[in-house]
């Protein structure tokens, strides 16, 4: 009660103290005029070069006469409406005008709700703000369905749809009872060198409630180079500030210092494991096939949960429910192809878009045979489709499917990995006010190893498998607020690495038992904005993760012996940890464009990867709390300013946090990770931090647009029996990462853009000196990541040439080249000896000058 | 596991990656004391090494420790003070392994003393020898021998080659093969050095068997010389000794197998 009342007296004194200053105060000169209240404030608004809003209980047909001069807008408002009569209330570049007297007299509420779609493909929309002009503060954001809803007294509206990138739509509403309105909005076409003022949603980054949130354009993935012409959206994310690369032209990322599994990786609901191909420089994800994605890098929402560092939340398209069409790309990598259309028109849609590579082929024609006889590949399938069964009903189906395939030229081996999941959902509107989603999924991800084990035909396989149940509810009940609660129910089946031998020699197989889990978290939170100029979003996580038996579970001491071991059986739980986990986030209007954003939550994970690579690799183990390993928890408080300059033209902001964290895990030196039953002896616990601050500076429109982003940053760990038990820096960890991004439309068919990236080297472990063991040279180390890497930085240009644009057929080709100036950046550095006397350090450099083309066809 | 020599034909599929010498500038540390010392299952000669650690631009010069007091003891009794032979190489005359004994390493340098315990692993004799091309270019010479059945056994693969034992990074263990027929197979050397052995040349193999903290401390070391994906280092850290207070190196007691065969 007393944070309440805290912010309301904040707030009034905020509404006195620095909106008191703004259009309001303006000098204004009009001249000699008779005619309606109305005719008067559009003079006004001409020469002040804002709009009015009123509601329709302002009389605006009223005559008046005003006598010419100079004065403030507060001033002239007196004299036409009386001075107190109304309330005159500023909100953006607009001056909202409301009776005083709005002691809401009708009791009679009604809902409008509906859907908000884009007109050419009938795709939902997610994250449109609808709003009812008259009433300033009143709005909604359509959720990941395109589903909004606003509760407000009876009367006379004019409901309006507002989106980035599209014209804004309004529809009149005469609300005596509860309706629909459903939106068909339309794609801003023309908006390069124009500056649009139409699109009020233009700065949503100040005045949206959430902060550490980051959401990638799709369009703009189009345009930015990237490696081999292959768009990926994970190596756009990785150009914003807080969020780093996980190494040259990997698609693997760190955000705000956590580690690459601190990453919770969503694809239609259904957790990726490993979101990359082929050693982590291609993700998973098809850009094709992707609607949305959203990075939320602190202030998680409380449906979210099970890792410290971030949530990657992306939607593939739903599919063209208006007209069949055809997409597709050729690069020199992979050919992709997509194909969407409608099931029964309107009523449903489906999207299916593969995308496979043929570096194999390149590799036939390699003279070396041991090179043009293996087998490497990868592909990816998405397929979705959603059906409307009525109104308060739809079906939602989707999946991925994608394999890696690595095979050795004698025919030695291979290895397969990849990811498939399965989404079923079910969106049910309860009432206008009651949204619920239904979700079923699956997830799996493996990897198959044939090969030859110390001289025995071998069989690895390894599998995570999750059955999920979502059930996510949204209330609307008045204006002010939503609020969404919900469960999830996850079962775990984790088979970590089991070895069978195929040969016909006696050699037993190696069976590493199964391990079971059972994940449950139930959450609400509310979402409150009682005015323009405050928001707060407050919830709470409730975890608990049992481990299950069959097993038999070990507890290890300090050196790593086991000391203790329990026997359970089937369905017997062995161990349960609980957690709760607050979530609360708030935002403060300053004036129209700035805001002061702050955050806390509490995350915790269960589910831990086990790795000492660099980069992502398909046998990384997961493996889940245990006896031994206890929940990772991870805290974040952030901070951040937010502010819009030149109409919109630019957004700026800057965001510090601090996250501590607990159980954290690292591996011992020398730790046999791969196939070890006792994995969990191998390891050591601890705390760790991490800290930085994140500057954003972005040009959203004209011709010439992109984003300058500077992280300064540090992520630590301390674990005894590491460096002494002091902290120590995290592998991730990297002081200076600056990105700069720019995108030039030279012509209507011609786009340049170029990105450089500059960062400061992440902590490594070198030798100190070097020793002799039965006649060979070692590196003698004496502390871990003790060392830098040396400093990174890169510029790739590419050309986008729209070659042919029409109502039905659409063709461009990109030139990209990647490390521009071919600067020799360090992958890996080793230590090696140069001659029978001496040692030497050998840098591995992997790309350099790498041009790409691409040729992109939609009809 | 194998599976790196899989990813090996990524590295050269890419193309791309090259490799340039460059100028890092190392933290010096302060010399460390490094021991090396084994016994086995034949009487005599067994020697232990006392060298220390240098910076890592200097040369591969590794002053010698001399003056130092090493003992070997068994927990028979039998115990045995090492004769310095030569500048930092400190042999027994008299003291025999006996496999299942336990033995323990003294040594005290600098004020310091360091301790290690090893215990002899049951021999496991080598059935057969054969020296063929491996899969590599390199001619191996593969051991095959039967692995006793429930216990855990530790091997390390050597090579005799003028009457020095001759390390070629090769450890194994019998994790997915307890009880079963192991090969193990290491590039041969040679009396010149050579790895292309003529016909006729004599090429003489030993199979130690060795204890567990002596096969993870090797795997560690020999993890040292491998180099991951792309060039990643597969292990930045000293391994895991089992020579106490802050020394390098070990110590093992191991029994042996040696069986020699003519190149054909």
């Amino acid at each position: 009660m007393y944070i309440r009342i805290a912010f309301l007296v904040l707030m009034s004194v905020s509404h006195t103290l620095l909106y008191g200053q703004t259009l309001l105060d303006k000098e204004v000169r009009l001249d000699h005029f008779t005619g309606t209240t109305g005719n008067i404030l559009d003079l006004i608004s001409k020469q002040g070069g804002f709009t009015f809003a009123h509601s329709n209980h302002i009389d605006i047909g009223r005559k008046v006469t005003i006598e010419a001069g100079n004065a403030t807008v507060r001033t002239w408002l007196d004299r036409i409406f009386g001075a107190g009569k109304i309330d005159y209330v500023v909100s953006q570049n607009k001056i909202i005008l409301r009776p005083r007297d709005k002691a809401k007299s009708t009791g009679n509420l009604h809902t409008i709700s509906g859907y908000v779609k884009d007109a050419k493909t009938g795709e939902a929309l997610i994250g449109v703000n609808v709003i009812i002009q008259e009433l300033a503060s009143v709005g909604a954001t359509t959720n990941a369905y395109g589903f909004y809803s606003i509760t407000v007294a009876a009367g006379n509206y004019t409901a309006a749809a507002q989106f980035i990138g599209y014209e804004t739509k309004s529809v009149a509403v005469e609300l005596t009872q509860n309706v629909k309105v459903d939106f068909e909005i339309q794609e801003n076409v023309t908006q390069l060198d124009v500056v649009e003022v139409t699109a009020e949603k233009e700065d949503a980054n100040v005045t949206d409630l959430t902060m550490g949130v980051t959401k990638i354009d799709m369009k703009e993935v189009d345009k930015i180079p990237v490696i081999f012409g292959e768009k990926d959206i994970l190596k756009i994310i990785q150009l914003r500030p807080g969020v780093k690369s996980a190494g040259e032209g990997n698609s693997g990322f760190h955000v705000r210092g956590g580690a690459a599994d601190q990453n919770l990786i969503l694809l239609d609901e259904a957790t990726v494991y490993n979101a990359s191909h082929l050693l982590g420089f291609f993700s998973v994800f098809n850009g094709d096939a992707l609607k949305d994605v959203t990075l939320y890098k602190s202030g998680q929402p409380a449906e979210f949960g099970g890792r410290l560092s971030s949530v990657l939340d992306i939607r593939m398209k739903d599919g063209n429910d208006k007209k069949f069409g055809v997409e597709g790309g050729i690069d020199v990598i992979a050919s992709r192809l997509k194909l969407e259309g409608p099931i029964a028109k309107g009523k449903g849609s489906f999207m299916i878009s593969g995308r496979r590579t043929y570096a194999d082929l390149f590799l036939g024609l390699s003279p070396d045979t041991s090179v043009s006889q293996s087998t490497i590949y990868f592909y990816d399938l998405n397929a979705k489709a959603n059906y409307r069964i009525d109104d308060n009903n739809r079906i939602y189906l989707s999946g991925y499917f994608g394999k890696d395939v690595l095979g050795d030229p004698d025919d030695r081996g291979y290895i397969k990995w990849g990811n498939a999941t399965g989404t079923v959902r079910w969106n049910h509107l309860f009432s206008e006010k009651m949204f619920s989603n239904t979700s079923l999924i699956f997830s799996n991800y493996h990897y198959d190893i044939d090969t030859d084990l110390g001289g025995v035909k071998g069989k690895v396989i390894s599998r995570i498998q999750d059955y999920n149940f979502k059930q996510d509810f949204q209330y609307f009940p008045n204006t002010q607020s939503e609020l969404k609660f919900g469960f999830n129910s996850v079962y775990h089946r984790i088979t970590p690495g089991t070895i069978t031998s195929t040969s016909t020699e006696e050699a037993k197989g190696f069976d590493i038992p199964l391990k079971l889990a059972w994940n449950n978290a139930a959450y609400i939170s509310h979402q409150w904005k009682p005015s323009n100029i405050f928001g707060l979003e407050y919830g709470v996580r409730l975890s608990s993760f049992s481990i299950l038996g069959p097993g038999t579970f070990y507890t290890y001491n300090a050196s790593g012996e086991a000391v203790d071991s329990t026997s359970y059986s089937k369905g017997e739980f062995a161990k349960t940890y609980f957690n709760v986990e607050p979530r609360v986030s708030a935002s403060f209007m300053i004036n129209d464009r700035s805001s002061i954003k702050t955050a806390y939550e509490r995350n915790t994970q269960n589910l831990h990867l086990i790795s000492n690579a660099t980069s992502d690799n398909p046998t990384d183990l997961w493996i889940p709390s245990s006896l031994n390993v206890k929940p990772q928890i991870g805290d974040q408080v952030s901070l951040g300013y937010f502010r819009n300059f030149r109409n919109n033209t630019y957004e700026f902001s800057t965001e510090v946090y601090y996250r501590h964290l607990q159980n954290q895990i690292d591996y011992k030196d020398g730790a046999e990770l791969n196939f070890n039953e006792n994995v969990e002896a191998e390891l050591l616990f601890g705390e760790g931090r991490a800290y930085g601050i994140e500057f954003f500076l972005k040009k959203r429109v004209g011709r010439l647009n992109g984003w300058i982003g500077y992280t300064l940053a540090r992520t630590e760990k301390k674990i005894a029996g590491i460096n002494n038990g002091q902290y120590y820096p995290a592998k991730q960890d990297r002081t200076h990462d600056i990105s700069v991004v720019g995108i030039y439309e030279l012509s209507k068919k011609l786009t340049l853009s170029a990105t450089w990236v500059y960062y400061t080297g992440n902590a490594v472990t070198f030798p100190s000196g070097k020793y002799e063991i039965d006649g060979r040279v070692y590196n003698y180390y004496t502390e871990r990541n003790g060392y830098r890497m040396p400093d990174y930085h890169r510029l790739d240009i590419a050309v986008t040439w729209l070659r042919k644009k029409t109502e039905k057929f659409e063709s461009s080709w990109n030139f990209s080249l990647y490390n521009a100036y071919g600067r020799q950046n360090a992958y890996a550095i080793n230590f090696k000896p140069l001659d029978a006397d001496r040692m030497q350090a050998i840098q591995t450099t992997l790309f350099r000058w790498v041009p790409s083309i691409s040729y992109n066809f939609k009809f | 596991m194998k599976s790196s020599a899989l990813f090996a034909i990524i590295s050269s599929c890419l193309l791309f990656a090259c490799e340039i010498p460059i100028t890092i500038d190392l933290n010096s540390s302060d010399p460390k004391i490094v021991i090396v010392g084994s016994i086995a299952d034949v009487s005599g000669g067994h020697t232990v090494k006392i060298t220390k650690t240098v910076n890592f631009d200097e040369a591969n010069e590794f002053p010698t420790v001399s003056g130092a007091l090493v003992t070997i003891s068994d927990d028979a009794g039998n115990a045995e003070t090492l004769t310095e032979t030569s500048p930092g190489i400190y042999s027994t005359t008299s003291l025999q392994g006996v496999p299942g004994r336990t033995y323990t390493l003294e040594v005290t340098v600098e004020g310091r003393t360091h301790k290690a315990i090893s215990t002899m692993p049951l021999p496991v004799e080598i059935d057969s020898v054969t020296v063929g091309r491996g899969q590599d270019i390199p001619i191996e010479a593969s051991v095959t021998f039967r692995d006793p059945a429930g216990i855990d056994n530790y091997y390390r693969l050597t090579q005799i080659a003028d009457g020095n034992i001759t390390p070629n990074g090769i450890v194994d263990d019998d994790r997915l093969q307890d009880g079963g027929i192991i090969t193990i197979s290491a590039p041969v050397v040679t009396r010149s050095g050579s790895i292309m052995p003529r016909p006729g040349d004599q090429v003489t193999v030993m199979l130690q068997s060795i204890d567990k903290n002596v096969y993870e401390y090797m795997r560690m070391l020999f993890e040292l010389e491998q180099e991951g994906v792309l060039g990643q280092t597969a292990l930045s850290a000293n391994p895991t000794s089992n020579i106490n207070n802050g020394a390098l190196g070990y110590f093992s007691a191991y029994s042996r197998s040696v069986k020699t065969i003519v190149v054909e």
